[in-house]
């Protein structure tokens, strides 16, 4: 089977047995997990097509949910334009941040977007006109389309999936076009590609961008869903959250990631007694992750390849 | 109030300074950036908090608090780093991310989510000089740290060893043919740069508390401090991490303490934008 027909059933898999589950606890938690999966897709196209880590992939997902709120609530901008709108805004600072970090190594874009996502965990909790402090932001109008209203769990259950489908889609595209397959030609061999006439930084800075705007596209969602925001939602530790479910799902597996994602971002909420061990777990998992299997776990699965 | 904000600004610097100094040790012989690299000066702060509240003599303990820690070092690299499979500068960068984790994670859980204060080293409170204020820790970090840094130029510049880091630092390859054990070369400076971090905790705890999440931003200064003198360059850890502390405490000072931790980010992704290799210069900036 080809990796993009199988990650298609899972996700539809997913979908359906929004019909049939009855705990709306059950249905809130992977709805939250199918946002996780948004901004861990995007974080995968940074790992496994750019080779880079951002570890502040937290914020942007702020930024993306604030930006939005705000919108909403002191402008009275329409829900999904004010989603879409802060996706936007987040991607065109990705590029500005982008631009002159990945001229550089590694190091100096995982460090940059640490910082980035400390400034804003900060101004999240000072600018308290704007953005409530630490006390969060409510008064969210609910989702909706035309007369439609996502005003229970189960309707935005199957909202969320369908996302979660256009997104995947979005990837595969991404990573089956010249630009994807320019990408993996930069991640196997950079000066290869470059001499093939990769403009190997540009396509970094966009592959990046592109990223935050899954991540602030899943915030918006996010605050709109739940209705209230808090930045201890988006401090350092979620960052890494994703960098592990990303790394451990298999740096350029969507399919592993999926599952990786969904099982990780559930299990504390179920396993609520090992709250303070998660650091611990999360850190063991890297360890093994980066000393043993640098493909991930999507990396054991052989999937049918196309050839182009 | 200038002037004292200044000396402030300058005693956390060269704690800032001592962290960024550890990266560039690690960094010329293994090109690792370790990210765990805080959580060795959360380590220091946390053990000298346990060794003093059990009465253990300040000298046993500092030198039990540096020992304990540079062997972790060495431990991250002579037991992890040298036996990843397939180590990449991208899965480097996660190993030593998932070491920091595990790390604060355990001292979370044996010590607890507690601010521990810490007793100051010298037996008398406070210093007064042209009729400022200041705690008698700040005569402890400004001595240590020109010591511990004074120790790592000579031992750099100076000794057989140093000379065998920088032509492991150049080429590796070459050094393993003429019989350098490479992996024990790499190992040590790891060892040295906990050594460093530990010393830079403990001595810093007695002015900021202990606290078991300090680690990552902890690094994040020391590696903005690097940043900003040019990272690898070891006078330019020092001008940074002054740069850094001074500019830290004239704005929490001047504006508001809130927005203390975003300025040296701040500056950092500044000196990102504008001049990447610092301003001593750095030979790790190589443009795509």
């Amino acid at each position: 089977m080809k990796e993009n027909v199988a990650s298609y059933l899972l996700i539809g898999l997913f979908f359906f047995s929004g019909f049939l589950i009855k705990n709306p606890f059950i249905l809130n938690m992977i709805s939250i997990a199918a946002l996780t999966v948004i901004v861990v897709m995007g974080l995968n196209l940074l790992l496994g097509y750019a080779g880079q880590v951002s570890l502040g992939h937290a914020g942007f997902v702020a930024l993306g949910a604030y930006l939005s709120s705000i919108l909403a609530i002191k402008f009275n901008v329409n829900p999904w334009l004010s989603i879409f709108v802060s996706s936007i805004l987040t991607f065109l600072f990705a590029l500005i941040i982008g631009y002159p970090t990945l001229k550089l190594k590694g190091h100096y874009l995982a460090m940059a977007t640490l910082a980035i996502g400390e400034i804003i965990y900060i101004f999240a909790n000072n600018l308290v006109n704007l953005t409530g402090g630490h006390q969060g932001l409510t008064g969210m109008p609910m989702l909706s389309i035309g007369n439609f209203v996502f005003n229970n769990e189960r309707k935005f259950f199957l909202f969320v999936w369908v996302v979660v489908f256009l997104f995947a889609f979005l990837s595969f595209r991404i990573v089956n076009s010249h630009f994807g397959r320019a990408l993996k030609a930069i991640h196997e061999k950079e000066l290869a590609a470059l001499s093939f006439g990769v403009n190997v930084h540009l396509y970094k800075v966009i592959i990046f961008s592109l990223s935050a705007f899954y991540a602030a596209l899943a915030g918006g969602l996010y605050a709109f869903y739940l209705g209230f925001i808090s930045p201890s939602s988006f401090d350092l530790l979620k960052s890494i959250n994703y960098v592990v479910m990303a790394f451990v799902g298999g740096i350029d597996s969507i399919f592993g990631s999926l599952i990786v994602t969904v099982v990780l971002s559930s299990l504390p909420n179920i396993l609520t007694f090992l709250q303070d061990y998660w650091p611990i777990v999360n850190g063991s998992l890297l360890i093994v992750a980066a000393m043993f299997m640098p493909k991930g776990l999507g990396g054991f699965i052989r999937w049918k390849r196309e050839i182009f | 109030m200038f002037v004292q904000y200044t000396i402030n600004g300058v005693i956390t610097g060269l704690i800032y300074a001592l962290i960024a100094l550890g990266f560039n040790l690690i960094y010329s012989t293994t090109r690792i950036v370790n990210f765990a690299q805080g959580e060795f000066v959360m380590l220091g702060g946390m053990l000298q908090f346990y060794f003093m509240s059990i009465h253990i003599p300040l000298a046993i303990s500092l030198f039990l608090v540096s020992l304990i820690v540079g062997l972790l070092g060495y431990i991250i690299q002579f037991v992890f780093i040298k036996n990843t499979k397939n180590p990449t500068e991208l899965s480097l960068i996660i190993l030593t991310i998932g070491l920091a984790m595990i790390i604060r994670g355990f001292t979370m859980i044996i010590f607890g989510k507690n601010a521990y204060p810490v007793n100051q080293f010298l037996p008398f409170e406070s210093i007064t000089i042209f009729g400022l204020t200041f705690s008698s820790q700040y005569l402890v970090v400004l001595i240590g740290a020109l010591i511990l840094a004074g120790f790592l130029f000579y031992l750099l510049n100076m000794t057989n060893f140093g000379k065998v880091m920088l032509a492991v630092s150049q080429n590796p390859l070459a050094c393993s043919i003429f019989g350098i054990d490479v992996e024990k070369v790499k190992s040590v400076s790891f060892f040295l740069s906990g050594f460093l971090g530990a010393v830079g905790g403990s001595i810093i705890a007695p002015i900021s508390f202990a606290k078991y999440n300090i680690g990552l931003i902890m690094g994040l200064k020391g590696f903005s401090a690097s940043v900003v003198g040019g990272f690898g360059n070891n006078v330019g850890a020092i001008a940074g991490g002054l740069i850094i502390g001074i500019s830290e405490s004239l704005s929490a000072g001047y504006i508001s303490s809130s927005y203390k931790d975003a300025v040296a980010f701040f500056i950092m992704i500044l000196v990102l934008f504008i001049k990447p290799s610092g301003i001593f210069g750095s030979k790790d900036i190589e443009r795509v």
